[in-house]
C-alpha cells in the first residue's frame, strides 16, 4: 500500500472527524448547560383567579414542568402593621394570585413570545413576566456557539470531500495505464480499483480510531486544557462518547471515503 | 471462432478504414494480417476484442456478437481471449509473476493456482528466474515473452497479437514466433497476428489476410 496516498487520505479524514467530535461535544455541553439554566429560569404570572396546572396546560399547550403558587400570606404579612384592619381586609380580598412557571425545556426567543401571547389570552391572567431581555442574551449566545460550530463542521466536510475527491482523481490518473490493461483483459473497474478501495477502508477505520482515542485522551486530561470555570461546565460525562456517537464517527468516515472513491469509479465506469 | 460479415470500421465520421470485410477464421487457424502502415491492420485486430466499435456489418468472435455488445458480455469476451501487444502493455507496478497471474485472477482463479500456472509458463517462455522482477528490469524481448505467457495463462481459445515482434531483435523475434507456433500446434489455440512481415521459413501452415485500400482479402 502506498503510504503517501494513505496519509493523504487519512489526514483530511482526521481533521473532519475531529471537528465532528467537537461538534457533538459542544452540542452536548450546550444542551446540558441549557437544561441547567432552565432550572433557574421561570416565568411569573399574575392572575385574578387561581390557576390549576392541568387547566393551564390544556388551554395553552405549553411544556410546563411545574407551577408554584407564591404564598400570598408572606406578601400580606409585610403590610399587616402598616395599614388599617379594613384596608388590610380589602387588600387581602383584592390581591391577585402569583405563580412561577418552570418549563420542560429552555425556550427559544420566538417560542417565548408565542407563549406570552398564549398566556395573555387566558381569562384571569393579568400580567406575565418572562424576563425576556436576560433570556434573549443567553439564548443568542447559545445559538451563536452552536451555529459557528455547525458551519465550521459543514465547511470542513466540504473541504475534506473536495480534498479526497482530488486524491482519488490523482490516483486514477496515476493508475490509468494499469486500469486500461485490466480492462483489456476483461477485468472490472472495481477489480482495478481494489487498492484505492482498500486505502479508503483502512484510512476510514484508522482515522476514526485515532479521533476517538484523541477525544478520550482530552476527556481524561480536560483539567489541563480548560480554565477551572469552563471545566465546571464541561463536566467529564459530557465529553464521553456513547456507542451511537462512536458508530456515527465510523459511519461518517466510511461514507465520505466511499462516496469519493465510488463517485469517481462510477464516472470511469460510465466512460 | 471469428466470423465477419461486411464489416466497416473507422473513427468518428471520417472515411472507413476497413470497408465491407468478409471472412471467417476457424479454430486452430494461424492467421497473419498484413498490409502497409496505416492500412488498418491494428484497427481490424482491435475490432476483434471490441476496442473499436463496428460502423456496420456483423462480427462474431468466440460466439459473442460484437454489434452493440453489453459491458458484461464484453468482459466475458475479453476473458476468453489472449492479447499480445507491440508495446507489451505489462503493468509496471506488478512483478513478472503478477503480470502473468492477471488474467487468471480476473477469471477468478485462486492465488495458489494462478501462481503455479505463472511459474509453469515462465519456464515455458524460458524466464524461470524472473518471476520477482519488475518489467523495467527486463529487456524488450523478455518483456514480450512475459506478454506471451500472460496471453497463454488462462488457456484462451484465441490469441490476438498486434505486431508482437515489431520492437524486437531477430533472436527475440524468433523466440516469440516459436512460442506462438507451439501454442497453435500443441494447444490448438487459434492465433491471429498483425505483422508487417511474415517470417521466412515459418514452418507451419498459415492463412494470410492482406489489407489494401480498406479491403481485406485472403491470399
Amino acid at each position: 500500500m502506498n503510504l503517501k496516498r494513505f496519509i493523504s487520505f487519512t489526514i483530511p479524514l482526521i481533521v473532519m472527524l475531529f471537528t465532528f467530535a467537537m461538534y457533538l461535544s459542544i452540542n452536548k455541553i450546550v444542551s446540558s448547560y441549557e437544561s441547567s439554566i432552565n432550572n433557574d429560569y421561570s416565568i411569573i404570572i399574575v392572575s385574578s383567579t387561581p390557576i390549576i396546572k392541568s387547566d393551564l396546560i390544556r388551554k395553552s399547550d405549553l411544556n410546563i414542568k411545574s407551577i408554584t403558587h407564591l404564598k400570598r400570606d408572606k406578601i400580606l404579612q409585610g403590610f399587616k402593621n402598616d395599614v388599617s384592619t379594613g384596608t388590610f381586609a380589602l387588600l387581602e380580598k383584592k390581591l391577585p394570585y402569583f405563580y412561577t412557571i418552570n418549563l420542560e425545556k429552555f425556550p427559544t426567543s420566538s417560542k417565548l413570545k408565542e407563549m406570552k401571547k398564549t398566556l395573555e389570552n387566558i381569562k384571569g391572567i393579568k400580567r406575565i413576566e418572562t424576563f425576556s431581555k436576560n433570556h434573549d442574551n443567553v439564548y443568542s449566545l447559545f445559538l451563536l456557539v452552536k451555529s459557528v460550530v455547525f458551519v465550521l463542521f459543514i465547511c470542513i466536510i466540504i473541504f475534506t470531500f473536495l480534498l479526497m475527491l482530488n486524491n482519488v482523481k490523482i490516483w486514477f490518473f496515476e493508475h490509468s495505464n494499469r486500469l486500461s490493461i485490466i480492462k483489456l483483459h476483461g477485468g472490472s473497474i472495481y477489480y482495478g480499483a481494489k487498492p484505492i478501495i482498500n486505502i479508503a477502508i483502512l484510512s476510514s477505520l484508522m482515522s476514526s480510531i485515532f479521533v476517538i482515542l484523541i477525544v478520550y485522551f482530552l476527556n481524561e486530561n480536560l483539567s489541563q486544557f480548560l480554565k477551572p470555570e469552563l471545566f465546571q461546565i464541561v463536566s467529564k460525562n459530557l465529553t464521553d462518547f456513547t456507542n451511537l456517537e462512536i458508530a456515527s464517527v465510523f459511519f461518517i468516515s466510511l461514507v465520505i471515503s466511499f462516496t469519493t472513491v465510488f463517485g469517481i469509479l462510477l464516472k470511469h465506469r460510465l466512460k | 471462432m471469428i466470423l465477419a460479415n461486411n464489416i466497416c470500421l473507422g473513427y468518428d465520421n471520417k472515411k472507413n478504414i476497413i470497408q465491407n470485410a468478409k471472412f471467417k477464421i476457424n479454430n486452430k487457424d494461424f492467421v497473419f494480417i498484413t498490409g502497409s502502415s496505416g492500412s488498418g491492420k491494428s484497427t481490424l485486430l482491435k475490432s476483434f476484442y471490441s476496442d473499436i466499435k463496428l460502423k456496420s456489418g456483423t462480427l462474431l468472435v468466440n460466439k459473442f456478437d460484437l454489434n452493440n455488445i453489453q459491458n458484461m458480455q464484453l468482459k466475458k469476451l475479453r476473458k476468453s481471449i489472449g492479447i499480445i501487444y507491440q508495446d507489451y502493455k505489462l503493468i509496471k507496478e506488478y512483478t513478472v509473476e503478477e503480470n502473468i497471474m492477471l488474467p487468471l485472477k480476473i477469471n477468478g482463479y485462486s492465488d495458489k493456482l494462478s501462481r503455479d500456472q505463472a511459474h509453469k509458463l515462465l519456464k515455458h517462455v524460458k524466464l524461470p528466474n524472473k518471476a520477482k522482477c519488475y518489467p523495467d528490469e527486463l529487456s524488450g524481448g523478455e518483456q514480450q515473452r512475459v506478454g506471451v505467457a500472460r496471453a497463454l495463462a488462462h488457456n484462451p481459445q484465441l490469441i490476438l497479437a498486434d505486431e508482437p515482434t515489431g520492437n524486437l531483435d531477430d533472436y527475440s523475434a524468433d523466440v516469440i514466433w516459436n512460442l506462438l507456433k507451439k501454442a497453435n500446434e500443441q494447444l490448438g489455440i487459434a492465433v491471429v497476428v498483425v505483422t508487417h512481415r511474415i517470417p521466412d521459413n515459418f514452418g507451419l501452415s498459415f492463412r494470410k489476410f492482406s489489407i489494401s485500400a480498406g479491403e481485406v482479402y485472403e491470399s
